[in-house]
């Protein structure tokens, strides 16, 4: 064996180890995929669904009608879409579109291999999906083609497969032709020209859809050589350009990968190990019922840490963000309390999430704001007085949308919401901290943002009531808001109480459940005994108890 | 909620102002019904540095964890004479685990700053900071400790223990992803530290550090302490 593993099949750097290795792991992975299948459903079930499948495609397509009118012809619209996939194409890839596995990072990668006969496997698989999407989609288009443009296109699912290819390998050539100082500079160089041909077709593509555009013939047919043609024309000489295209690519890929790595290849095939491992352990925390909330809360152990993804991420695409922050809050001065110092860690971690996902986070909080004031306090709020000229009830049981049931869930919402503002677990462990402090240094920002975001909610509750047809009674505004601050106070402290003293992260539906059932408890019981006018001041009696609690 | 600062001088802490950093009395530490740590009794004086050997397995990180209560125990834990969970105790020791435990989202400067607000210690923050520098660190102090290699990620660990100067300091295989440099750096401080009144405990099988240390050396073996 091993004089057939150092054997020299090729130029230098081409052994026999990398057919050897794909021989064994993929034909074993194969066999393994094959048994496990047969076991798990059945080869002659999957025979079955396939069979199946192809009756209802071919009954399909012969239910596909002609419309009475064609729509215009797409191909100015194709022209642009292809010129922006290939300028974003050409103006990204700073990451690269395949990397290795750890293992053949480190067994073969690292090794005296040349990196295209490491790589191809993975290449030639990656191409094989991308040929199995573009020849469905172009099927399909094939097909409905006739009934919905009046024209046929046969050559559609080749043209795609091809193009799909291209870009396979125009996303890699740009990835290897990044600017690099010192002496990977030259060999960026060089593939830069491989990307000359793709450059051209998309100014051509370009011209074509702004020709037609501007000469009002945004139907028109695009000129046969141009990338995509073939969905709009029924020639095989659509296929040429590509094909010629694709031939200069592929040479080029082989010729990038010859000698020596990219140079930041390996460190990013890293990367994107632990990426695809953090994306395996959040699945399984979703699984087992730890998903981020709405807010996307972090979990313990940094499961669900959006923060971690981001500079993962940031370290693939040679971002600033991943060694360090993007964005900072002041630090609390040197002699501020523990509550203080415990109060920024939780808006630091918040303030320096991602823009979209922050974004989320508040909307989501506005939107749980909005439940509460409508289960809490949306009954004279809204009030039917300037429909009916009935008085506006009391802020109470009376004045509850839903009730209890209308708390729970506005609370269990709101629980759901604020676990994604409460900033990262702090364990007390060994450190003298008192719970009392951590627990409202901890809610403190995320009560902040609620309290402040009960001014929007109570405008847009009115404006969605005014649009109702109910007609919004200011004069109630005041004890909803008092009721609602005291539920969001209740459900907020129960949370992290919870979420400290059992050790679930705050992210978990189960401390989420505890916090609403307890701040819904005043309503139901008191509700259930005729006194639902007491629901309010209890609220804030329970609020005192729980924020005394020591644990 | 307790907002009071803790003074640098150790001895403000409170009680038991004369009792020894650490006294046990027949401690024994159980995991899944096996005796890890049996009959331990001993007693760790002010100006003490003691090192805990033994071979892997021996119960050193479980005896460690014990002591700060990390772990359950039976027989007798007290910290400056009382017991290990009191906050006031928890204010006077500080424990260095054998994994760095890092906030990834704090740069080395905010866990500073924070360490020394969460142990209300008045410029402890400044003194983390110097020893980052003296352990070569001052220039990664706006990073993130995620990026960081193990022993950069030791050396903010330890500098935020040694920049808080406690009584008493418990120290996990502290030793763990250094340079021989900064080994013999740590070795003086916890030298210095222990000459200055504070008491220190560690584990570890750095016997070429005896010398520097000069510590009182413990040694645990199938869970029985010698010496």
């Amino acid at each position: 064996m091993s004089a057939r593993l150092s054997a020299d099949t090729g130029g230098p750097g081409r052994t026999a180890a990398v057919p050897y290795l794909r021989r064994r792991t993929v034909g074993r992975a194969a066999e393994s995929y094959r048994r496990w299948i047969g076991r798990a459903v059945g080869w002659w079930t999957i025979l079955y669904l396939i069979f199946w499948l192809v009756v209802f495609v071919i009954a399909g397509v012969e239910t596909i009608e002609p419309l009475p009118t064609f729509l215009p012809s797409p191909a100015a619209v194709l022209s642009a879409a292809g010129a922006v996939v290939l300028v974003l194409t050409l103006i990204g890839g700073r990451a690269p579109p395949l990397t290795l596995d750890k293992r053949d990072l480190y067994r073969l990668a690292l090794g005296p291999q040349q990196p295209w006969a490491v790589l191809r496997w993975r290449y030639r698989v990656k191409q094989a999906g991308a040929v199995v999407a573009a020849l469905v989609i172009g099927a399909v288009w094939s097909l409905l083609a006739p009934a919905l443009f009046g024209f046929q296109a046969w050559y559609a699912a080749p043209e795609l497969a091809i193009l799909a290819l291209l870009l396979l390998d125009l996303r890699w050539l740009r990835y290897v032709s990044h600017a690099h100082h010192g002496p990977h500079a030259a060999r960026a160089a060089a593939n830069r020209t491989s990307l000359l041909v793709a450059g051209v077709l998309a100014l051509l593509m370009v011209a074509s859809a702004v020709l037609n555009f501007t000469s009002g013939a945004g139907g028109a047919e695009a000129p046969v050589f141009l990338p995509l043609a073939g969905l709009t024309i029924n020639s095989p000489w659509v296929l040429l350009i590509p094909l010629i295209a694709l031939f200069n690519t592929q040479l080029a890929v082989v010729k990038s990968l010859r000698s020596e790595w990219p140079p930041r290849f390996a460190p990013q095939s890293l990367v994107l190990s632990q990426l695809q491992a953090l994306r395996t352990s959040q699945l399984m925390a979703v699984m087992a019922g730890m998903s981020g909330g709405f807010g996307g809360g972090m979990g313990l152990a940094g499961i669900g840490d959006s923060g971690q993804r981001r500079r993962l991420l940031d370290a693939l695409h040679d971002r600033p963000g991943a060694t360090k922050p993007r964005r900072s809050l002041p630090l609390p001065g040197s002699q501020a309390p523990q509550w203080q110092a415990l109060a920024w860690r939780s808006a630091v971690g918040l303030y320096r999430r991602p823009l979209l996902r922050l974004g989320f986070t508040l909307v989501a909080a506005l939107l749980a704001m909005v439940a509460v004031l409508a289960a809490h306090g949306g009954g004279p709020l809204l009030s039917a007085a300037g429909q009916d000229g009935a008085a506006a009830p009391a802020a109470g049981t009376t004045g509850m949308l839903g009730g209890a049931l209308g708390v729970l869930l506005a609370a269990l919402l709101l629980a759901r919401t604020a676990s994604g503002l409460l900033g990262p677990h702090f364990d007390i462990g060994v450190k003298p901290v008192d719970p009392l402090t951590r627990s409202f240094g901890r809610t403190l920002p995320a009560i902040g943002i609620l309290v402040v975001l009960l001014v929007p909610a109570a405008l847009l509750l009115s404006w969605l009531g005014s649009s109702a047809g109910a007609a919004v009674s200011l004069d109630s505004l005041l004890p909803a808001l008092i009721g609602a601050a005291s539920l969001l106070g209740l459900v907020v402290l129960s949370l992290e109480k919870y979420s400290s003293w059992s050790g679930a992260a705050a992210s978990r539906i189960e401390p989420q459940l505890v916090a609403a059932m307890l701040a819904a408890l005043p309503a139901l019981l008191l509700g259930a005994f005729g006194v639902g006018d007491w629901t309010l001041i209890t609220q804030f009696m329970l609020l005192g108890l729980v924020a005394i609690i020591p644990v | 909620m307790s907002t009071s600062r803790n003074q640098a001088d150790p001895a403000a802490a409170g009680a038991g102002s004369d009792a020894p950093p650490i006294s046990t009395d027949e401690l024994y530490v159980s995991l899944g019904g096996v005796h890890i740590v049996e009959d331990v009794t001993f007693t760790l004086k002010r100006g003490e540095l003691a090192l805990l050997t033994g071979p892997n397995g021996a119960g050193k990180s479980t005896l460690l964890r014990a002591l700060v209560g990390l772990l359950p125990s039976r027989g007798n834990i007290d910290l400056f004479g009382r017991p290990n969970g009191s906050l006031a105790v928890r204010q006077r020791f500080v424990f260095v685990p054998d994994e760095p435990a890092l906030y990834e989202d704090l740069t080395l400067r905010e866990h500073a700053r924070f360490n020394a607000l969460v142990y209300q210690v008045q410029d402890a923050d400044d003194r983390a900071l110097e020893w980052l520098a003296r352990f070569g660190l001052e220039e990664k102090l706006d990073e993130f400790p995620g990026t960081h290699s193990r022993g950069m990620r030791q050396k903010l660990s330890l500098s935020l223990a040694l920049g808080l100067e406690r009584p008493l300091t418990l120290l996990d295989e502290p030793f763990n992803g250094l340079d021989i440099e900064s080994q013999e750096l740590l070795a003086d401080a916890l030298r210095a530290r222990a000459s200055s009144g504070g008491a220190v405990m560690l584990t570890g099988h750095q016997v070429e550090l005896v010398d520097r240390l000069k510590p009182r050396l413990l040694r645990l073996d199938n869970g029985l302490l010698h010496g």
